[in-house]
């Protein structure tokens, strides 16, 4: 158990994420779990504006100077139930919105600050891949086709690993995902028996398992050269998309949800933890 | 004058028309592709390659290689989702593209939060008005006693109507818990709007008598724009460093300039839609523009 006497608040829209039992097990400090940035009420002071920034949550105030951490792992801004959809959207927007300027300006520990790439735009998954490629980091290749393309493929047998554009989805050309033949699909160059790589970058530092249709490997052969490979150009691009805590795999990128369900797991039988608050030198 | 530059936009796009025309007059034969053919009947080839091509209406448009592309193929939030697919598709083509692109998607993201935006500002130099972004009532009470007289806006990106704050508000205060605004010191003074295009600066003065100047005619009388020679030459080098550090070739800046000359900053805006300045400025900014996209570093007026 790691002495942390502050409060930790992790940002994550699953209620059930692991990341908030491995801290509660890591830290003796409370972990407060924020689900809907919604729910709590937000200041934040520029240009000499008196007065602290603040949270308001579970009829609490928390200043960033008096918490252990701010964990962000998924922000989500949803609107309750009652409006209409264009006051939704914008109720959704002026929330997010005062968020990032709060979490960009907390004077504590805050893993995963806002930033061109990491939570603040939404950049899908494709475009994470093609500002990899534009600064030379290898990653599968994928086409966009429209889904009349897909539909035609699919009745010909052929299977490929596809994105919804729109969703983000991933999903096997074989399988039963509904294909709206209108919209745009990318399609990737990963074979329907490929084991997939799982890499996490904690603070700086790769740990890595391979999933593969018989279960997950925790790659004790860690001298493999495609996993060292994979870990160098991972760290280039984490440094790149200024993340400082997130999961690579073969279809996505995203800061830290999941890192511990397979990882850390693999981490705790290697007789070692993985600490998602230990982002030294990162974001 | 031949062009191998491309402009993608909508075809209702007064930003777009107006370089459209600027470029006519000065005979520059720049491509244009409506954003709406694409979106309906257009594809795209290696779109997450450097070199994507854009085919619409029988035609291809290659999207690596040229001199300059000029976009202003924005996502609507209410468009069906095949369709935003599609301009996903061309986002993407436009980020990883392998020629200049004025502005790339997502350059100028922390336009998306005015305060966050601010906060980047102010590390840069910048002086900012004293704001606070808050969904809790009574720390807008608090901001509201202390400073007095106060304007509010949006936090995000969306377009908000610039008000003073008055004793109406101060009683309906309760609701922010129900959603923040951004809340500022509010500068009585002349509008600048400062536009910079690479490494050059085109500034306009706006005279008011309404807070916010874009809604002079519901909330004011009048509102008159002329050209500003006399930009301070620090306040011009920071937005190009700003601009440059963000990745952005065009942008639009808002200052608010008091009366003791005090130049606040208040956005940086990586899509302007500078047709109104242009005007008083005779075209200058559309015509470096399309200097860019002929591949000339300057074009005669």
């Amino acid at each position: 158990m790691l002495e942390e006497s502050l409060d930790l608040i992790v940002i994550c829209p699953r209620y059930d994420d692991p990341v908030v039992g491995e801290l509660r097990r890591l830290y003796k400090a409370p972990v407060w779990l924020l689900t809907n940035l919604c729910h709590a009420g937000v200041t934040v002071n520029i240009g000499g504006s008196p007065g602290f920034d603040r949270i308001r949550f579970e009829d609490r105030f928390f200043e960033p100077e008096r918490l252990g951490g701010i964990l962000v792992s998924g922000m989500v801004s949803l609107a309750p139930a009652g409006y209409s959809p264009a006051d939704s959207r914008y109720l959704e927007q002026e929330t997010f919105a005062a968020w990032l300027a709060f979490l960009r300006q907390a004077k504590c520990r805050v893993v995963n600050r806002p930033s061109f790439a990491c939570l603040a735009t939404g950049l899908s998954c494709t475009q994470t891949r093609a500002m990899a490629r534009s600064v030379g980091i290898a990653t599968i290749k994928e086409e966009v086709h429209s889904g009349a393309e897909l539909l035609r493929r699919r009745a010909a047998g052929d299977d490929v690993a596809c994105v919804d554009l729109f969703t983000q989805a991933a999903f096997w050309l074989h399988g039963k995902h509904a294909i709206d033949d209108q919209k745009f699909y990318s399609v990737t160059e990963v074979g329907a028996a490929d084991d997939q790589l799982l890499l996490a970058h904690v603070g700086g530092r790769l740990d890595g398992c391979v999933i593969t249709r018989r279960g997950i490997d925790p790659m004790n052969s860690i001298a493999a050269p495609t996993f060292h490979e994979a870990c160098s150009a991972s760290l280039h691009l984490a440094n790149l998309l200024k993340i400082g805590v997130c999961v690579f795999f073969v279809f996505d990128i995203e800061p830290i949800a999941r890192v511990l369900r397979h990882v850390s797991s693999l981490a705790r039988q290697r007789e070692r933890s993985i600490d998602p608050l230990d982002c030294r030198g990162s974001y | 004058m031949k062009s191998n530059g491309l402009i993608i936009g909508h075809i209702r796009d007064s930003t777009i028309a107006h370089v459209r025309t600027v470029a006519w007059r000065l005979g520059a034969d720049v491509p244009f592709v409506d954003v709406g053919e694409y979106v309906t009947t257009g594809s795209i080839t290696d779109a997450t390659s450097s070199n994507a091509v854009l085919t619409v209406s029988g035609h291809d448009y290659p999207l690596g290689g040229v001199s300059c592309i000029y976009q202003r193929a924005s996502i609507e939030p209410d468009a069906p989702p095949w369709s935003q697919s599609r301009l996903l598709a061309l986002e993407t083509a436009l980020l990883s593209s392998g020629s200049e692109v004025i502005n790339r998607p997502l350059t100028g993201w922390q336009n998306m939060s005015k305060p966050l935006q601010m906060l980047m500002l102010e590390s840069c130099g910048f002086v900012v008005p004293s704001s606070r972004a808050t969904s809790v009532p009574e720390d807008y009470q608090d901001f509201r006693t202390y400073m007095g007289d106060i304007i509010y806006k949006s936090n995000s990106g969306q377009r908000s109507i610039v008000d003073r704050v008055s004793t109406g508000h101060d009683q309906r205060a309760e609701l922010l818990s129900h959603c923040p605004a951004l809340f500022q010191q509010r500068i009585v003074g002349n509008d600048i709007r400062v536009h910079v295009v690479h490494e050059e600066i085109f500034a306009v003065k706006i005279q008011s008598d309404a807070v916010d100047y874009r809604y002079y005619k519901s909330r004011g009388s009048f509102a008159k724009l002329q050209a500003e020679p006399l930009l301070p030459s620090a306040i011009g080098k920071k937005c190009i460093e700003f601009a440059a550090a963000s990745g952005v070739a065009l942008a639009g800046f808002d200052f608010k300039v008091d009366d003791e000359g005090c130049w606040y900053c208040l956005e940086m805006n990586p899509a302007p839609a500078f047709e109104s300045y242009d005007h008083v400025m005779n075209g200058a900014i559309a015509r470096r523009i399309v200097a860019k996209l002929a591949g000339y570093e300057h074009v005669a007026g």
